[in-house]
C-alpha cells in the first residue's frame, strides 16, 4: 500500500465529510435528513433489543449502588411519609373542593393529560448534544414538539419522529428552550438548557425577585404542544447578572436525566393558534349585519 | 482485504456504534458518552494500517453522525478520518506490538477528538459555545474511558481478524 493511496483515501473522506456538513447546515429536509430518518428507522429495532438485553444488568448495577444508601434513605422516607400523610388528608378535601369549583366555573379540565408510555432505547452518541431515542413514534400518536415527561417532571420535547421511534431533545441541551412560570411569583419567562451546566430561567420582567427553591413549571402559548404546569426544575441560585435590564436564575431539573428508563409522551394537541392580524383582513363586527366580502 | 475481513469489519463497526448509543453512556454515568468507535479506529490503524482505519472511520463516523439528531452529519467522520490519518503517519515510528502504546494513543486520540468536536460545535452550531472547563472535563473522562476500552478492543480485533498477510498488506517499518 503506497502512501499516496492512503493520502487519496483521506482526502476523499475529508471532502465527503465537508460536503455532508454543508448540506446538513443548509436547511431542513436535505439528503442528510433523509439519511438520519433511514438510520433511525433501521437502528431502532437493534437498539431496542440491545437495551432490552442489558436492562437486567443495568438494574443490578443500580441495585448495588442503591444498597449502600438504603438505610439512611429508609429513615428519611419514613419521616417524609408521615409528613405527607398528614398533608394529604387536607389535600383530598381541597382537591374535591377544587373539582367542584372548576365544574361550577366550567373550567377546561387539564389535569388528566393523554399520554403514551415509552422506553429509552438509545442515548446521544455525542458529548455536545443532549438527546435520547424512545421507542414510541407516529404509530402511537407522537408528533414533533410534544412534551416528554418522567414521574418527576419535564424531560424534553420531541425533535423528530419515525413510525416506531422518536428522538427527544433533553431540557439541558443548549438548543432547548421552553416558556415557563415561577410558581411563587407567577412570573412568566423562558427556561434555556446549557449543556452540562444548570438550566437558566429568565423572567420577562427583570424586576421580579424569584426566591431560591422556587419551582419552575411550564407555561403554554398558542401553537405550543407543551401543556402548562409540568414541573421543570428548582431554582438553586439567585440572579446571576449584574444588569438591571435582564435577570437570570439558575435551576436544576427535577428529573435525573442520566438514569432515565421509562418516560411518558404527552399527547396534547397544540394550543389553538390565533392567526395574526394582517392589513387587508376584514374585521367582522357582530350585530351590524354587514359582512364584508 | 478479503470479503471475510470486510464482513468482520462491518460487524465490528455496527457493534461499536450500537454499544456507544445504548450501553456505554449508562456505564459511564454523568452524561458522558465514551467513544468506542474512536478506540476501534485507533486499534485498527495501529494493527492493520491506515487504509483499514480510514475506511472504518468513514463508514462508522457516518453511521454515528446519522444516529445523532443535532450534530452536523459528517463531523464525526471528519474528526475520525483526521485522527486515523495522523496515527497512520505516526505508525512507522512506533515500537513493534507495544499494547501500552496503543492504549495511551487511544486516550490521547480521544482527548483530541473531544477538542475537535468542541471546535466544530463552536464553529458550526447556532447553540452557545461549550465552556472551556466543560470541554476539558469531558476530554479527560472520555480519554480515560478510551484507555480502559483499548485492551479489550485490541484482543477482539486480533481474534476476529487473522494476522495481516505480509505480501498484500503494508509491512511495518
Amino acid at each position: 500500500m503506497s502512501r499516496r493511496r492512503v493520502w487519496g483515501l483521506f482526502v476523499a473522506l475529508v471532502v465527503t465529510a465537508l460536503v455532508l456538513i454543508t448540506f446538513d447546515l443548509r436547511g431542513d429536509d436535505g439528503p442528510t435528513d433523509v439519511g438520519r430518518e433511514a438510520a433511525a428507522a433501521g437502528m431502532a429495532p437493534l437498539e431496542r433489543s440491545v437495551s432490552r438485553l442489558v436492562a437486567p444488568v443495568r438494574r443490578f448495577g443500580d441495585a448495588v449502588v442503591d444498597l449502600f444508601a438504603t438505610r439512611s434513605e429508609n429513615q428519611r422516607l419514613r419521616a417524609e411519609v408521615d409528613e405527607l400523610r398528614t398533608r394529604s388528608r387536607a389535600f383530598a378535601d381541597l382537591e374535591r373542593e377544587l373539582a367542584e369549583l372548576r365544574a361550577l366555573l366550567g373550567y377546561r379540565d387539564d389535569v388528566d393529560l393523554p399520554t403514551t408510555p415509552a422506553r429509552v432505547i438509545a442515548v446521544t452518541p455525542s458529548n455536545f448534544e443532549w438527546t435520547l431515542t424512545i421507542d414510541a413514534g407516529e404509530r402511537d400518536g407522537v408528533e414533533r414538539g410534544m412534551a416528554v415527561v418522567a414521574a418527576d417532571g419535564l424531560v424534553g420535547r420531541v425533535l423528530t419522529t419515525t413510525a416506531s421511534a422518536s428522538r427527544v431533545l433533553l431540557v439541558v441541551d443548549p438548543n432547548f428552550s421552553v416558556a415557563a412560570r415561577s410558581v411563587r411569583t407567577s412570573a412568566l419567562g423562558l427556561v434555556d438548557g446549557r449543556g452540562s451546566e444548570p438550566l437558566r430561567f429568565s423572567p420577562l420582567d427583570p424586576r421580579v425577585d424569584v426566591p431560591r427553591d422556587d419551582a419552575i413549571v411550564t407555561a403554554t402559548f398558542p401553537g405550543s404542544h407543551i401543556p402548562a404546569g409540568i414541573p421543570v426544575g428548582r431554582v438553586v441560585a439567585g440572579d446571576v447578572t449584574d444588569s438591571r435590564l435582564s435577570s437570570l436564575y439558575e435551576l436544576l431539573p427535577h428529573v435525573d436525566l442520566t438514569r432515565l428508563d421509562h418516560v411518558l409522551v404527552v399527547l396534547t394537541p397544540p394550543a389553538a393558534d390565533v392567526p395574526a392580524f394582517e392589513d387587508g383582513d376584514t374585521v367582522e363586527v357582530p350585530g351590524t349585519g354587514a359582512d364584508a366580502g | 482485504m478479503t470479503p471475510r475481513d470486510v464482513g468482520v469489519l462491518a460487524a465490528l463497526v455496527l457493534t461499536a456504534v450500537l454499544l456507544q448509543v445504548t450501553v456505554l453512556p449508562l456505564v459511564a454515568g454523568g452524561g458522558f458518552a465514551p467513544d468506542l468507535l474512536l478506540v476501534l479506529v485507533v486499534v485498527l490503524v495501529l494493527e492493520r494500517g491506515p487504509r483499514t482505519g480510514l475506511l472504518v472511520a468513514g463508514a462508522g463516523g457516518l453511521l454515528l453522525d446519522l444516529s445523532a439528531a443535532l450534530v452536523p452529519v459528517g463531523s464525526s467522520m471528519l474528526v475520525l478520518a483526521a485522527l486515523a490519518y495522523l496515527l497512520g503517519l505516526l505508525r512507522p515510528y512506533l515500537a513493534e506490538r507495544a499494547d501500552v502504546t496503543t492504549a495511551a494513543l487511544a486516550g490521547a486520540a480521544a482527548v483530541v477528538s473531544v477538542l475537535g468536536h468542541a471546535a466544530l460545535v463552536a464553529l458550526l452550531s447556532t447553540a452557545a459555545t461549550p465552556a472551556a472547563t466543560t470541554v476539558a472535563g469531558t476530554a479527560l473522562v472520555v480519554g480515560a474511558f478510551a484507555v480502559l476500552l483499548a485492551p479489550p478492543v485490541l484482543v477482539l480485533v486480533r481474534r476476529a481478524l487473522p494476522p495481516a498477510d505480509p505480501l498484500t498488506s503494508e509491512v511495518r517499518a
